[in-house]
Parts: structure tokens; sequence; C-alpha cells
């Protein structure tokens, strides 16, 4: 007796790799934008302080 | 700055509250020692040092061989293979502060061959440079460079380690601390890893509160968690408590430690207890008018039935 079966699916290496950079362009920009914040918020405190 | 370098310390293992040694030329400006130019005139200081002090690091007492230019230190220990090591310290004549000088290059050696060392350069009023190497036996481990540029109320930093062209891979890490008053500094990690067919990045939030005598910092990001509170009670007494939690490894470990410096009898004793039930303690004590410091260390866990010992002496 013969059992068929699905061939396993191979993960797409190129699928993988374009995820992988898409996830880590996420984090770099989301810590840019983290950074970019801090650098502002003693600016606004500031202002804050003024009013 | 991004410590790829994982330099252990060469004193006996079960040291609590102990870590990479303090360099008389390279002891970093406490925080809130910026020139005051900026915004709130605090430089944070350091992000490898934002859980130091609960570490044990930093202090103008510790250890004897971290405080001379030359050491020998001989461990025997019940842990392992008992170790002989040799480090060597070299501090340049460029003097920025009372407290620093550069170059500072450091070294340590122990008798398997394995070596690491640093060489930490200040280029400009606030570029610092960093260089390190770690060999285990005959082979070359980690090496890293790094880069730390401090501003009056900001520090940031980054850190490549293991570049491997022909391979393509590298670890690079991005640190940026930001002082918001002169108590509260906020920040943020960030770490690229490329290696053949991955890559990956991370990126971690910090937090550090710190007022006269005592310092609450957390760090929090997808692989973890990590927070320590340190509080000087008095000259003599200092007590800590960090929380580290792996959520990769579904791990976490809570840590509560205290040291007691008795400046008179020149001794310092540390100890620690950990959610594991492991109970770790330490004494030292310089013996002068000799350049030596005798440790004696020993750990007990309860539930496991094991209990390490050892000593260590340290020449210079």
């Amino acid at each position: 007796m013969y059992r068929l079966e699905a061939p396993l699916a191979r993960p797409d290496s190129e699928e993988t790799r374009k995820k992988m950079r898409a996830e880590v362009l996420v984090t770099v920009r989301n810590f840019t934008l983290y950074v970019l914040a801090l650098r502002l918020a003693p600016f606004l405190l500031r202002q804050l302080d003024k009013i | 700055m991004g410590n790829v370098l994982a330099a252990a310390p060469p004193v006996p293992p079960p040291f609590p509250m102990t870590g990479m040694p303090v360099v008389p030329g390279a002891v970093t400006p406490t925080p809130g020692a910026g020139t005051g130019k900026d915004t709130a005139g605090h430089n944070p200081g350091s992000f490898d040092e934002l859980h130091r002090k609960c570490k044990g690091e930093g202090r103008p007492g510790g250890l004897g061989r971290t405080m001379s230019r030359n050491y020998h230190t001989v461990n025997l220990s019940t842990i392992g293979i008992s170790n002989y090591h040799f480090g060597a310290t070299y501090v340049g004549m460029k003097q920025i502060s009372p407290t620093e000088c550069f170059p500072v290059c450091i070294s340590d050696i122990d008798n398997s061959g394995s070596m690491n060392g640093q060489v930490i350069h200040q280029l400009t009023d606030g570029v610092r440079v960093k260089a390190a190497f770690q060999t285990q036996k005959s082979r070359f481990v980690t090496w890293q460079v790094d880069t730390e540029y401090r501003a009056p109320s900001y520090t940031a930093a980054i850190a490549l380690g293991n570049p491997d062209v022909l391979l393509g891979s590298a670890v690079l890490v991005s640190h940026y601390l930001q002082a918001l008053s002169p108590s509260l500094s906020l920040g943020g990690e960030l770490v690229y890893h490329r290696r053949p067919g991955e890559e990956g990045a991370m990126s971690t939030i910090v937090a550090r509160y710190a007022v006269n005598n005592w310092v609450a910092t957390m760090n929090i990001g997808a692989s973890g968690v990590h927070a320590s509170y340190h509080h000087k009670a008095s000259e003599q007494i200092q007590v800590g408590v960090e929380l580290e939690a792996n959520a990769r490894l579904q791990e976490t470990l809570c840590t509560l430690g205290y040291q007691v410096d008795l400046p008179r009898t020149n001794m310092v004793f540390r100890g620690s207890v950990d959610s594991n039930w492991t109970v770790s303690s330490v004494l030292e004590k310089k013996l002068p008018p000799l350049p030596l410091t005798l440790a004696l260390a020993a750990t007990i866990n309860h539930r496991k039935h094991k209990f390490q010992c050892g000593f260590g002496l340290t020449i210079g």
C-alpha cells in the first residue's frame, strides 16, 4: 500500500528574506522615531515651562 | 556601548555584584557630570553603566586588582579548575579630568592562554572609542569596536561586533540615552545582527530615575525585562535588588544583594540571595602595606544541595 502525501511546504527563502528585511526596517524606523522624540522632549518641556 | 565582548571577571566565580574591572584611568564620569550647556545639563552617562551600581561596579573601593596597573590573581576553587590570571593596565598621560586619563589599555590572560584586552581612548572632549577582543585558548572569539559621543544632555553610542566581511556577518548595536531632567533619563538600544541567510533587529527601551542615594533602572524590550534598584543606605551599607526576565528562555531571576564597606579594616563584604535560592557571599580584604587583596567566596544552594567555595589572592 502506498500512502500519498503532499510535499512539505518549504519556506520560500526569498520571501523569508524579504520578511526579515521588512521587520528590520520597521524596527529601525521605530527606533529612529523614538530617538527623535527623545531629542525633542527637552525642548518641548522647556516650552511647557514657559507657559 | 553594546558590550558584545563577554569578558568574564578573573576572580572566583561565585562573586555576586561584581563585573568588568574598573580601571583608574577609565573611570566613567558619573551621571550628571555634564558641562551644563544643553537643556538638561546633565549627561546621563553610558548605557552600559545603567545597572552598574547594582552590579557593584564603579565603586571607589573596588577590588585591589582593578585599581592597580598590574596584577596577578590565583584562584583556588571547588567549582572548577583552579586558575591563574595575569593582568596589565597601561594608562596614558592625556588627563581630561581628575579621575580620567587616556589612552587606557587593559589586558588579562589566564593559564590556559585565554586573553581579553581593551584599548580605550578619548579622541576629543565628547568622543570616546574602545576596541576590545577576546581569545579562548588559541582562537579569536570576539572583537568589537565602539564609539561613544557624550553631549551635555545625551549620550549616543554605536558598536560593531565580530564583523566578518567574507561571511557577511556582524552585530551592530546602537544606544541613545537622553537626560530629560537631572533625575530622569530615557533611552533605547537597537541591536542588529546579520549572518548568511538571516538578519534581525531588536529594540529595547530604558528608563532610569536617580536621586541622591538611590537609582532605579528598567529596560523593557521584546527579549525581556531587566530592572534594578540600588539604595545607598549609608557610607558603609548599600543594598540592591535586580529582576531579570528573559522572554525567549522563559526564565526569571530576582536577586537581592547588599554590600558592607568597612574602610577601617580594609574590608568589603558582599552578599546576595536570588530566587533560585542561591545564597552567595564574598569577603575581600586588602592587606596593607603589602600589595595584596585576599578574597573569599562561597555559594550555597539548599534546594540543589550544592556548595561551592573558593579564594583568590591578588598581587598588585
